[in-house]
């Protein structure tokens, strides 16, 4: 008889992370996504002219297509074995660890398949610099969605509930939150504070990344906007910040969820 | 060694566990049986880590389940009601990744394999599989680790006559080689002089320790003194004030046993349970 502990707290990160890997192949959100991906990378290259135009059109497309589909795949992968959680949570290993190398896996599937979408705009006179930086936030958004998608999957009873919620909070944070936005801003309390109004579109990532690749891509010049201490800040920092905001929600998503897991059953 | 103390467990207002109190010994099967909703599966559940108590204690191999809940599953393996797994995977991909997790070596997944026959099986998936083929993959998984602890929660019921045989000889083999089984069950005649001990868990609580090698006739008798219908005719009715008795419809023509309800039996054939 054997109980020795595991020879490393790696293997079993890297076992959830083998096998995330093996069965997304499988999924067919991922395999649609790989299709309009590619679709969508070689129309971006064909329809531009003009050297901004390709990373513009890949703007949007990041901003409503992969945000949609990372969070699609995060919650499907979190329902995925859902009749197997009894088995898997009785094996000597964190919870915290499926969702680590879930997470781990889905964030590494997207930095391989986002260059179906930005690979064909190289092929035109697209700048390299602009498209790269581009590909490192369109990252850095899918893995905050993925988190979302994984929350939402873990929380929900059951694959639908945690598609509805999921796609309920996508339509929020795209359109909702910008939407409070415009309705409020006018009040005479935020006429005063106008950096509150800030921070509330500061907070969303989506519109964090807007904000950010729109300035980078220099479709807005940066004095035009009126500013306040706080949007001048933020309009000089508008990729760390991009960032920086990702990363809280990952982690935040993350650790609230590990925290549902670590109770389940209960 | 599996130990509980005084365990409790509710869900919302419902109480299920009731300061239940058990004992499992190395070397032993020890068979935990009751009505549906007794609280049988909760307390697997709880032994295996997968919810905490209300209240109470519990340690495998002398590991707290509260305290050291890592250590505690390490030394356990636990096979759920029904076993399920991702209908796109194989049974070797299934195997593996679970080797991966414990960081096994692979022979032992070969030996998994071979001992519940589906070495020919390990590349179908999971989905063309049978539920009893299934649920061997399951037990496949069971002994996978080769851990000193085994916990089965109504093992065997998509098996077929044949395999839930060499289910319990496969038990009697790891318990001879000093495993400490617990296992949840309703087929009692089926299990009938395979365990060592028999428990009967009720409302949430164990009730008495019933004697493993005569579970039928024990069976039997409290029926009869419950005025409960013979046995191998149709289950028993609730004919008294909510207290349980047994009644065996294992016969051979059934093939299966189920719990009725009847006034409480008094006097023999109810013993005090032990090493509780």
């Amino acid at each position: 008889m054997s109980a020795s502990l595991g020879k490393t707290s790696l293997d079993p990160v890297s076992a959830v992370v083998r096998r995330e890997l093996h069965s997304a192949i499988l999924n067919r959100y991922l395999q649609v996504f790989c299709i309009l991906a590619l679709a969508g990378g070689i129309g971006a290259a064909l329809v531009t002219d003009t050297p901004d135009a390709a990373p513009m059109l890949i703007l949007q497309m990041a901003l409503y297509f992969v945000s949609l589909f990372a969070l699609l795949i995060g919650t499907s992968s979190a329902r995925a074995e859902s009749q197997e959680w009894p088995l898997l949570f009785a094996q000597p290993i964190p919870r915290s660890t499926f969702l680590l190398g879930k997470f781990l896996a889905l964030a590494l599937l997207f930095a391989g398949l986002l260059a179906l979408l930005f690979l064909p705009a190289l092929f035109v006179r697209a700048t390299g610099a602009a498209l790269l930086s581009l590909y490192g936030h369109t990252l850095t958004l899918s893995a905050a969605f993925v988190a979302l998608g994984l929350c939402t999957g873990f929380l929900a009873r059951d694959r639908v509930q945690g598609l509805v919620l999921g796609v309920g909070l996508w339509l929020l944070l795209l359109f909702g939150m910008d939407m409070i936005a415009l309705l409020v801003a006018h009040s005479s309390f935020l006429q005063r504070w106008p950096d509150i109004w800030s921070s509330f579109l500061m907070l969303n990532p989506l519109d964090a990344f807007r904000i950010d690749a729109l300035f980078a891509l220099e479709q807005i010049p940066a004095e035009a906007a009126k500013q306040t201490p706080l949007t001048s800040w933020w309009l000089a920092h508008t990729g760390l910040w991009f960032v920086a905001i990702s990363l809280c929600w990952m982690a935040v998503l993350l650790a609230f969820t590990a925290r549902h897991l670590k109770h389940w059953e209960d | 060694m599996i130990q509980a103390n005084d365990l409790r467990k509710s869900f919302g207002r419902k109480e299920v566990l009731r300061g239940l109190s058990l004992e499992a010994r190395p070397g032993e099967i020890t068979m935990l049986v009751g009505e549906n909703g007794a609280g049988k599966s909760t307390t697997m559940k709880l032994l295996a880590g997968l919810a905490a108590p209300g209240g109470g204690s519990a340690s495998i191999a002398g590991h707290d389940l509260l305290q050291a809940k890592l250590r505690a599953q390490q030394a356990l393996s636990y096979l759920p009601q029904n076993p399920d797994f991702h209908p796109r995977l194989t049974c070797s991909g299934v195997l593996g990744f679970y080797l991966r997790l414990r960081s096994l070596q692979k022979p032992r997944m070969e030996r998994a394999l071979e001992q519940v026959g589906l070495t020919s099986f390990g590349r179908e998936r999971i989905g063309t599989l049978s539920g009893g083929m299934r649920q061997r993959l399951g037990i496949a998984l069971l002994l996978l680790p080769d851990t000193p602890v085994l916990l089965l929660d109504e093992p065997g019921l998509s098996l077929d006559p044949g395999w839930r045989q060499r289910l319990q000889e496969i038990l009697q083999e790891e318990a001879a080689r000093g495993k400490t089984i617990l296992m949840a069950t309703h087929l009692i005649a089926e299990w009938n002089g395979v365990a060592q001990r028999c428990l009967l868990c009720q409302q949430g609580r164990i009730e008495r320790e019933l004697d493993p090698m005569d579970l039928p006739n024990d069976f039997d008798i409290l029926s009869k003194r419950a005025g409960a219908s013979a046995p191998g005719s149709a289950c028993a009715s609730h004919a008294g004030e909510g207290a349980l008795a047994f009644t065996n419809f294992s016969s051979a023509a059934h093939g299966k046993d189920c719990f009725g309800e009847a006034p409480k039996p008094a006097g023999e054939g109810a013993r005090a349970p032990q090493a509780l």
